[in-house]
């Protein structure tokens, strides 16, 4: 998990324009913070099993219709069988 | 994230494979521009009520042909041999429909009166019922909160549907707090759900805040400026404790009482209304939390600000022993003559170490220049505010 938002934030910070210092700063702020809240972090994973939704390898995605971003269309997992599929599960804040 | 964007062009062209998102942002706008920013030009759901339960952002999963979940937050490496593998159909076909209510359910209440069956019309009102049905979803998690107060989602979803309520401009009459109380409590059945923490802290005192949440909206519209695009427009602008920085001490900050004989005239006639949010909504004596007043013209009044006269002005008055980061604060005009904006104030507090648990009510007040739209007649008020803090474990 660590790791996966530190990447995450490395890339919202992207360091091809101009107070690329600053953001360095404060990708390396977050990291820092990151670190801290790793345990907690932990204990969420551990949540991700026990709140409704069950994210384990082996056991088949939640299928839950939600707005498609695009245009508020239903849209669900179901709809991507057939071929593989990589879901990312994030935040843009 | 968007590493694997990069790394998966060339799969996603030749059909192979395909790359969907969920996003966990009750503001769809503000996911859009992110999307756009990072040109994000797969498929992304939108959950704004963590209906997933998920309790961590950000997960990357492979997912096979049948639906089913084959690795969580996998190295880029392992993405060949996930796509050349042929796994074989589950002996228990995955469900294939959802268990939301669509929209053809929505126009009857729940036939029983169960806290399932109010929590799932709620979800359905919140995701399919548009800004016209959020006070009907209110009712129904309230409803559904009523029968399992010890749900922590139900309280979480009626603090989303509340804050929804908030930002469409429907309701004033203190959505705000309200949708922070419901967060609180959500978060006090699971403290270990990190989505509903950060919900918190996104409208919360900086010392609780691991980062800015919105910081990147301005960095996003330059680069998609840059690029000759026109930036995705947001129906509500990042609010100052959601572009806020986070800060590791409280700065107390002392001013001048711009009334402190009270002389000046009180706005008897409501020309502004007034709502107020402190997020958390309790906190642990000692603790920061972070004030948030709203004032708004009144619209039957027609009521609007004078701009040509002086910036509005709001003061706190604190007992002995709290503090403030700014106990005076001036809110500029805008430019033209006169406008019927919203105007914020946010300022952070703290209460002494050993204060005892309860409710506090501090005073407050603002000094404005307003315009009776009705009448046409321009007055200075004065409008004193109570802002209650709940102290308590």
């Amino acid at each position: 998990m660590t790791e996966s938002e530190n990447q995450f934030s490395l890339t919202r910070v992207a360091p091809s324009t101009s107070g690329r210092a600053l953001k360095v700063n404060l990708s390396v702020m977050r990291l820092s913070i990151w670190i801290k809240e790793m345990a907690a972090l932990v204990l969420g994973m551990a949540g991700l099993a026990s709140q409704g939704a069950s994210l384990q390898v082996g056991q088949p995605f939640p299928v839950i219709a939600l707005p498609a971003m695009k245009d508020g269309q239903p849209m669900s997992v179901a709809d991507f069988r057939g071929r593989k599929l990589l879901l990312h599960l994030y935040a843009p804040w | 994230m968007p590493r694997w964007h990069v790394s998966t062009k060339d799969l996603l062209h030749d059909g192979r494979l395909q790359v969907a998102g969920i996003v966990e942002e009750q503001h769809p706008d503000r996911a859009r521009l992110f999307a756009q920013w990072h040109r994000m030009d797969w498929p992304v759901m939108v959950d704004s009520l963590n209906l997933l339960g998920i309790s961590s952002v950000p997960v990357t999963l492979f997912i096979d042909e049948h639906g089913i979940i084959r690795a969580i937050d996998p190295d880029r490496s392992a993405l060949p041999a996930f796509l050349n593998k042929s796994f074989d159909k589950p002996a228990v076909a995955p469900p294939a429909v959802s268990a939301v209510p669509e929209r053809p359910m929505l126009a009857t209440r729940p036939a029983a009166d169960t806290f399932e069956a109010w929590r799932q019309y709620g979800d359905g009102l919140v995701l399919w019922g548009g800004v016209a049905r959020l006070s009907d979803a209110v009712t129904a998690y309230e409803r559904a909160a009523t029968l399992a107060p010890r749900d922590g989602p139900v309280h979480f979803r009626l603090g989303v549907a509340y804050r929804m309520r908030h930002d469409s401009g429907a309701d004033r009459s203190g959505d705000f707090a309200r949708a922070a109380t419901q967060w609180s409590q959500a978060l006090a059945v699971n403290p270990n759900q990190y989505i509903w923490r950060r919900r918190i802290q996104q409208y919360g005192p900086r010392m609780q805040k691991p980062y800015s949440f919105y910081d990147w909206v301005n960095e996003a519209r330059a680069a998609i400026r840059e690029r000759g695009e026109s930036p995705i427009p947001l129906a509500v602008e990042p609010s100052g404790a959601e572009l806020a920085l986070p800060q590791k001490e409280f700065v107390a900050a002392a001013g001048s009482n711009p009334d402190p004989k009270g002389d000046i005239q009180r706005d008897a006639e409501g020309l502004i209304e007034v709502e107020t949010a402190v997020v958390p909504a309790r906190s642990k004596p000692g603790d920061p939390a972070r004030i948030h007043v709203l004032l708004n013209p009144n619209a039957q009044r027609k009521a609007h600000w004078n701009n040509e006269a002086q910036d509005l002005v709001f003061w706190i008055d604190l007992p002995p022993g709290w503090q403030a980061d700014q106990q005076r604060v001036t809110v500029p005009s805008a430019r033209p003559p006169t406008s019927r904006e919203t105007r914020t104030i946010e300022l952070e507090l703290r209460s002494p170490p050993q204060a005892s648990a309860g409710e506090v009510t501090l005073n407050a007040f603002a000094l404005y220049y307003v315009c009776d739209g009705v009448d046409g007649v321009c007055f200075y008020r004065r409008q004193d505010i109570s802002l209650k803090v709940r102290l308590g474990n």
